[in-house]
This record gives structure tokens, C-alpha cells and sequence, in this order.
């Protein structure tokens, strides 16, 4: 079988324009190409070519030889500025330019080109410059009180507070109401209770007071019906007099008068109409009259009790937790605590505002 | 770098760095920016960076940056671009020196970087090299390249003169 293919047939064709092809192959290449006219086509206007191995060619080389010449001197003088020349190179270079007037103009520029040492200062170093700070070490758990007590002192900040002035009339309705009118805070009250009841209390030195007083309006009120509770004095008439006016919704008709010393317990005397008059006294004398009094008065409480039935120790994501819920329930604040813990790790987030923070640990 | 050694560098480079940023930017705001900048980078890591380095981090720095703004602000000079309005020009020329800062800014960005480099801070060609990422035969090139443009820029000069 023929050794021959047409996928091999160069490599023998080769040898054979070669004649490293012996006998046999030969005949086997000549009579496979019989066979392949379409390669025997192709193959016969195929010659080899050789290079003349003593062909000569003439080069002028002088070029590239390092004689300074003019033609080539201004290479040199780059080099020169460039501080690329040796000494002796230097000395050539200088016998040539001597001898050459244009040659010494274009040294002369090519001198010029080298920049010149400007001052230009930057002005501003003190903004780049970093001064030494002071560092503050604090364990997680200082971290966690430092960030609870600057929440606590933020807090008043967020709580929606609004001062409704009783009198909401510009003009004055009596020298002594104008004297001693109380402010209610609306925070203070509930909600509930302060929509249903008002009052007007006035503190007064004990002496009877002539002056009629005129209606004033009442911007706090709604369209409820005011209900009118008179609490006469007439038992103990050497006392101060205490009047006590529900306020109806376009003018006072009588003025309760206290004691100085009593006007802040008279201050908290509201009086209810709704059905559970009590239970919303009760809740209107405990309601802080801000977040941060509430906290004061009863979170820290309660949460420094039970962790201390706990183990002693306060936790502050407990804290920064029991403080997210009560600024949600007290305050319209942007507040959130979240607390994800897992096989892992554990992880803590907490959101007032714009200020976030969060801190995750390995388990 | 310490604290201390990093305020050493501006006091020592930031005069340098912010002429070769300004020259090569010629907007005055946008130099002290990079510069601003360049220093904000070695302050982040000045922690491993050596000091004995610093100088060469800041212009290789400053180089990337300031052809991070050329780029953005496709401001990058072109050979043909910078084209040389004799007439328009030369009477205001007073020195030498105005007229060389005048050649220096019709150099392409590269060849005037390389030029500074050399006349100005009097780095090596392998420094240069490190610092605007090319080969030292590359640098060679462009040095020369660019003093044979500078050259040429100060023979039309003189012969609008003449």
C-alpha cells in the first residue's frame, strides 16, 4: 500500500526537489502524481529556491559608526545636554561645533531648551498636612453608653413638641388671665383626653377680682360640647378662692384661683369627660411631658431593673433596643433597632435619623 | 511613612509636584486639586508607603491622575493640535523663559511630562520610566523628541525675530 496521500504528498515532494528521496520513494511519489493530475499541475511550476550564501552587497556603514560629524551633530549636542556624552566624546563634539557657525546656534538652543528652575509654591500645605488626634480606646460595651446617652440628649430634639396657649386671642381678656395663663404642652396630654376637655387655670394672689372678663376663643377646642364644672368655694371662704371654668368654645365665664404654692398640683387637675375619666387623669398625670423625661423617668428604670435581676450587667443592645421601641411609640423619629443573630455571627443595626450604625461580631 | 515623615513629604514635594501638575495642566484649580488629591491617596496608605519613596509615588500619582482629568476632560493635547501661531503670539514674549513656557505647552502631554521630569526634578530615565509607566529607551525618545521640538519651537522664534 502507497505511503502516498494527498495530506503527506508535500513533505515527500520536498525530499524528492531536494534528492533526499531514494529510489523507491521516488517511483512512488512519480507514479502517486500520475495518479493526482490536478497536484501533478500544481507541482510542476514548483522551483526550489535558494539564497547565494556568497551574494555581496555593499553597505555604507559610517552612519552608524560614532564619529561626530556635522551631519550627525546634533545628536550629539542632544546627548551633550543630556549629560550622555563622555569626556572625550565632549571634546570631539566641541572641536566640531567650533568649526561650524550653524552648529553653534543650534547648540545654543538646544541649550535654551533645558527648563529653567522656576519657584512656583504651593500655597495650601496646611490643608495636606495631618495633625496628630486623639485617640479614644473604648470596649463595645462603653460604646453602646456612649451612643444610648448621646441619643438620650438627642431625643428632646425629635419629639414633636407644640405649646397651645389656652388664649389664642390676640387681645387681652383681663390683666389677671393675661398675668397668669397657663401653657398646656400637647405631648403632655393624651391625645384622647385632650380632644375631649380644657380648662382654664389661673393663678392668682387671694383677692377678689372685679373685672369682668371678656370671651376669648380657644384654638384647641373642636366642636365638642363643653361641659361646664363649677366647683363652688363657698365651704371655705377664708381660703383663696379656686374657680374652675371649663372652657366653652368661645369665651370664659369663670376663673379658678389658687394659691401660687398650689398652682402645680392644680395644674395637673383636668376634668374629664369621657366615660373613664379616671383612668385618663391617671394616664395624664404619669405622661412625661417629652421622650427624654419619659426615658429619664421610667426606660431606665425598668430596663436597669430587670437586667440587673438578669445578671447585673446592662447590655446595650438592650438598651438601644427598649430605646428604639419607646422613640417609635413617643415620637414620630425615624428610629429602628435590628438584632439578627445566627449560628455565625451577630449583628446589630440601629437607625435615628440620618445616623446609623452597625456592628457585626463572630460568634 | 509616619505621621511625621508624611508632613516632611509635603513640605519637601508638594511645591515640585504641584509645578509639574500646573505646567502640565495650566489651570491653576485643577492642579491644586490633583495635588490634593495625590496626597489624600499617599496619606491613605502612608502606612506602606517609604518614605525614602514617597517622592516617586506622588508624581507617578500625580501623573495618573492628572491624565485620569485630561482623559475625562478629553482635553489631552494631540501632536497636530498644538501647532504653533507664530504670528499671534510672539510679540508678547518678553524672555526666554516665557517663550520656552510657551514651547513647552505645543509638546504633546508625554514629551512634556518627560522633559519636566528630567529638567525639573532631575530624575534618571528609569525613574522616569517607573513614573509614566514607559521603558527607559522609550523615555530616551521622548526626551529627545521633545528638545528637538522645544529646539525647533525657539529657532522659528528667532527666525520671526530676525
Amino acid at each position: 500500500m502507497s505511503r502516498i496521500n494527498r495530506h503527506n504528498y508535500e513533505e515527500f515532494y520536498l525530499d524528492y526537489i531536494e534528492a533526499n528521496l531514494n529510489a523507491e520513494d521516488s517511483a512512488e511519489l512519480l507514479l502517486f502524481l500520475e495518479n493526482q493530475s490536478d497536484l501533478k499541475a500544481e507541482l510542476e511550476g514548483f522551483e526550489l529556491i535558494t539564497l547565494d550564501a556568497n551574494e555581496k552587497i555593499s553597505i555604507d556603514f559610517s552612519d552608524l559608526k560614532k564619529e561626530i560629524t556635522p551631519l550627525n551633530a546634533e545628536d550629539f549636542i542632544i546627548g551633550s545636554i543630556e549629560g550622555q556624552l563622555t569626556k572625550n566624546d565632549e571634546k570631539e563634539l566641541a572641536l566640531v561645533i567650533s568649526k561650524n557657525e550653524g552648529l553653534k546656534k543650534l547648540a545654543t538652543r538646544y541649550s535654551n531648551t533645558i527648563l529653567p528652575k522656576s519657584i512656583i509654591e504651593f500655597t495650601e500645605k496646611f490643608k495636606l498636612k495631618k495633625k496628630a488626634g486623639i485617640l479614644v480606646f473604648m470596649t463595645p460595651l462603653r460604646r453602646f453608653a456612649a451612643v444610648g446617652l448621646l441619643l438620650i440628649a438627642l431625643i428632646p430634639f425629635f419629639t414633636r413638641e407644640t405649646t397651645v396657649h389656652l388664649s389664642d386671642n390676640k387681645k387681652p381678656i383681663g390683666d389677671a388671665i393675661a398675668d397668669s395663663s397657663l401653657t398646656l404642652q400637647k405631648d403632655s396630654i393624651p391625645s384622647e383626653l385632650f380632644l375631649e376637655k380644657s380648662s382654664a387655670v389661673i393663678i392668682e394672689e387671694p383677692k377678689f377680682i372685679a373685672q369682668q372678663v371678656k370671651p376669648a376663643s380657644l384654638s384647641i377646642t373642636k366642636n365638642e360640647s363643653a361641659v361646664t364644672h363649677h366647683e363652688s368655694l363657698e365651704e371655705n371662704k377664708t381660703q383663696p378662692r379656686l374657680q374652675i371654668e371649663s372652657l366653652k368654645p368661645k369665651k370664659f365665664e369663670k376663673f379658678l384661683i389658687i394659691k401660687p404654692e398650689d398652682a402645680l398640683a392644680v395644674s395637673k387637675v383636668e376634668i374629664p369627660i369621657t366615660s373613664k375619666p379616671k383612668e385618663l387623669l391617671a394616664k395624664a398625670e404619669t405622661e412625661p411631658q417629652t421622650a427624654g423625661e419619659w426615658l429619664n423617668q421610667n426606660i431606665r428604670k425598668k430596663l436597669f431593673k430587670n437586667s440587673e435581676a438578669k445578671g447585673g450587667k446592662i447590655q446595650g443592645n438592650e438598651l438601644l433596643a427598649s430605646a428604639t421601641t419607646l422613640l417609635q411609640q413617643k415620637t414620630n423619629a425615624n428610629v429602628a433597632f435590628t438584632h439578627r443573630a445566627s449560628i455565625s455571627s451577630t449583628s446589630y443595626s440601629f437607625t435615628l435619623g440620618k445616623f446609623s450604625f452597625s456592628k457585626t461580631k463572630n460568634n | 511613612m509616619t505621621r511625621k515623615e508624611y508632613n516632611t513629604a509635603v513640605d519637601l514635594h508638594a511645591d515640585g509636584l504641584y509645578r509639574f501638575i500646573l505646567k502640565s495642566m495650566s489651570d491653576t484649580e485643577a492642579a491644586k486639586d490633583v495635588v490634593q488629591d495625590v496626597f489624600t491617596k499617599l496619606w491613605i496608605k502612608h502606612e506602606n508607603v517609604e518614605f525614602g519613596k514617597s517622592k516617586s509615588y506622588l508624581f507617578t500619582a500625580g501623573y495618573n491622575t492628572m491624565i485620569d482629568v485630561f482623559r475625562k476632560n478629553k482635553r489631552l493635547t494631540q501632536v497636530d493640535e498644538s501647532a504653533v501661531n507664530l504670528h499671534s503670539h510672539t510679540k508678547q514674549y518678553t524672555d526666554l523663559g516665557e517663550i520656552l513656557e510657551k514651547a513647552l505647552q505645543t509638546l504633546p502631554e508625554i514629551h512634556r511630562s518627560v522633559v519636566m521630569l528630567r529638567d525639573y526634578e532631575g530624575y534618571n530615565y528609569q525613574e522616569i520610566g517607573e513614573i509614566v509607566n514607559l521603558t527607559e529607551s522609550q523615555v530616551k525618545v521622548y526626551i529627545f523628541r521633545g528638545r528637538k521640538a522645544l529646539q525647533q519651537y525657539l529657532k522659528s522664534i528667532e527666525t520671526v525675530l530676525e
